[in-house]
């Protein structure tokens, strides 16, 4: 459905994207993750034509970008990071004018009406834009990209931004998007990405680190990881928690206090149990034990270093 | 480019610009019209039409502002940028849209020479070159506002920078006073914008003007297309 090759986007001196290379299939749902900056809302803009790249070539269901941007363009809904509304306008009105902009012909009334209804904003459609709470806002842009059903949504950061309840909200209605339209949608949220999509592809300043499911990403990656203390002399303690079985690596961040992270895959409390009863046998008792979140800093930190690892041992 | 120009009309008068515009364009044509035709008892209305010019130095910067830079700031020009309209689309339903609310304005000045008909006997054809002449160059003026409005993200600095470009307009004239070479006053009389005008009001029906302001007009509607592709391609 979607063809991207060697993309590549120059601001100045500055590289923002850096010959990425991937493809999206019909009735995909693909997530691009990526900490701020790493390229994804600009792949985005290419993608809906709404800016041009230096170099490369993108095409959607055999369309090219800068040959026939109206064919692409028909075929794609996009929600921006920020969603692109009229203050000024009702809910109604403005739908009412993405239709006309968008030229989608058919029954106008019932197809603004399914969507509103599908999105959950009937009941707000009479209000301004600028009265409603940002997770409204949200849903409104969300209601734009689906005018004129087309086939693939593209959707940057949809749930930044919005509260707990509104995220869930927000996902779900992507999940049912997602079983009649191509989705392609960015976050900085891991678990997000994992609980939606189908393939991940992971951004880092302009390039692509991973392209892979969400299952096989993780299992490249930290299962789990504890800050712990211990009382005891650092080296010491440091070679006990390396050399227990299941921990993947171990270091100290201020004096007492370790990090440890846990191969995935492996049951967790018995790793914790087994380092408990290592520690105390050396007397070097457990103060305190907490999980950490893992940010996607450590799984950047992670797959860049295995990468560069991989081209290190192909070279040797 | 009817999507377009239908929201923009719409939003110009569910803001004040839309109508601080037309209000503020009438009290001004009315005064004016009031003391020199109603009190000098005078049917001929050059005095009106030139000094509405002036007038619309400032009120053009009111009406073209927004017209881009606020798009640009709020981001809502993706929407439009990525749905199936071209640029030039976009630059044409926001002009009509400007041009629109100024036709509005001079429709309601009408009612000054249905006056002067009713109580005396002017010239129709020095009325109709007239109006023909301050539409032409308001056009142009909006052109211009649209413009300076797609250079930057900042509402304040578009009109601020229009009400510059239309003051230098309206001076430009007097550069002529300063030289003495008789090329170069037909030189400046050619490209100057009010000199034309001055022509209009006096009821000389010159076709060569309106083809040098429709010229004038298409032509910055142009660059201002160009601006917005040139930010998407750089």
């Amino acid at each position: 459905m979607i063809e991207i090759q060697n993309l590549t986007k120059r601001y100045g001196e500055k590289t923002v994207l850096n010959n990425v290379s991937f493809s999206v299939k019909k009735g995909e749902i693909v997530g691009f993750l990526g900490p701020n900056g790493a390229g994804k809302t600009t792949t985005m803009n290419i993608l809906t034509g709404y800016i041009s790249s230096n170099e490369g070539i993108v095409t959607v269901d055999g369309f090219d970008v800068l040959q026939s941007p109206f064919e692409v363009k028909k075929r794609i809904g996009y929600l921006p990071e920020q969603p692109p509304l009229y203050l000024d306008m009702t809910v109604m009105e403005y739908l009412n004018f993405v239709y006309e902009l968008k030229r989608v012909s058919g029954d106008r009334e019932s197809h603004i009406l399914e969507i509103l209804e599908k999105i959950h904003i009937q009941d707000v459609s009479g209000r301004l834009i600028k009265n409603l709470s940002k997770g409204y806002r949200q849903r409104v842009g969300l209601a734009q990209a689906l005018i004129g059903n087309p086939e693939v949504l593209i959707l940057d950061e949809p749930t930044v931004g919005l509260d707990p309840k509104q995220m869930i909200e927000i996902r779900n209605l992507i999940c049912e998007l997602g079983k009649e339209h191509t989705v392609i949608l960015s976050s900085h949220i891991l678990s997000e990405i994992s609980a939606i999509c189908e393939r991940v592809i992971i951004l880092n300043r302009g390039n692509i680190v991973a392209v892979d499911t969400p299952q096989n990403l993780s299992e490249r990656m930290i299962g789990s990881c504890y800050r712990i203390t211990v009382k005891g002399d650092q080296e010491e303690v440091l070679s006990v928690l390396k050399n227990t079985d299941g921990v993947l690596n171990a270091k100290e961040i201020e004096s007492g206090e370790y990090r440890v992270e846990l191969v995935n895959g492996m049951n967790d409390s018995q790793i914790l149990e087994e380092l408990f009863y290592r520690l105390a046998e050396h007397k070097m008792p457990i103060l305190q034990e907490k999980p950490e979140e893992i940010s996607l800093e450590d799984i950047f930190l992670h797959l860049t270093s295995e990468e560069t690892n991989h081209e290190m041992e192909e070279t040797a | 480019m009817k999507a377009i120009l239908k929201r923009e009309l719409q939003s110009y008068f569910k803001a004040v610009s839309g109508y601080v515009f037309v209000s503020v364009f009438m009290v001004f044509a009315s005064y004016y019209f009031l003391f020199t035709n109603i009190a000098g008892l005078t049917t001929d209305m050059r005095a009106v039409f030139y000094n509405m010019l002036t007038i619309l130095t400032f009120l053009v910067p009111v009406l073209t502002m927004r017209c881009l830079s606020e798009e640009r700031k709020t981001k809502s020009d993706q929407i439009l940028l990525t749905s199936s309209v071209s640029v030039w689309e976009i630059v044409l339903g926001k002009y009509f849209a400007a041009v629109g609310v100024f036709l509005i304005a001079i429709a309601c000045t009408l009612v000054f020479p249905f006056i002067l008909f009713m109580y005396g006997n002017p010239e129709i054809g020095v009325l109709i070159t007239s109006y023909i002449g301050f539409t032409l160059v308001g056009c142009v003026f909006i052109a211009i506002g649209i413009f300076l409005s797609s250079l930057t993200e900042n509402i304040v600095i578009a009109a601020l920078s229009t009400f510059g470009v239309l003051l230098f307009v309206q001076v430009f004239d007097a550069i002529k006073t300063a030289v003495n070479n008789d090329f170069w006053v037909s030189v400046i009389e050619w490209v100057s914008l009010k000199f034309r005008y001055e022509e209009f009001y006096l009821g000389v029906f010159n076709f060569e003007h309106i083809i040098f302001y429709v010229t004038v007009a298409v032509g910055v509607l142009f660059l201002t297309k160009q601006m917005i592709e040139k930010r998407r391609w750089s």
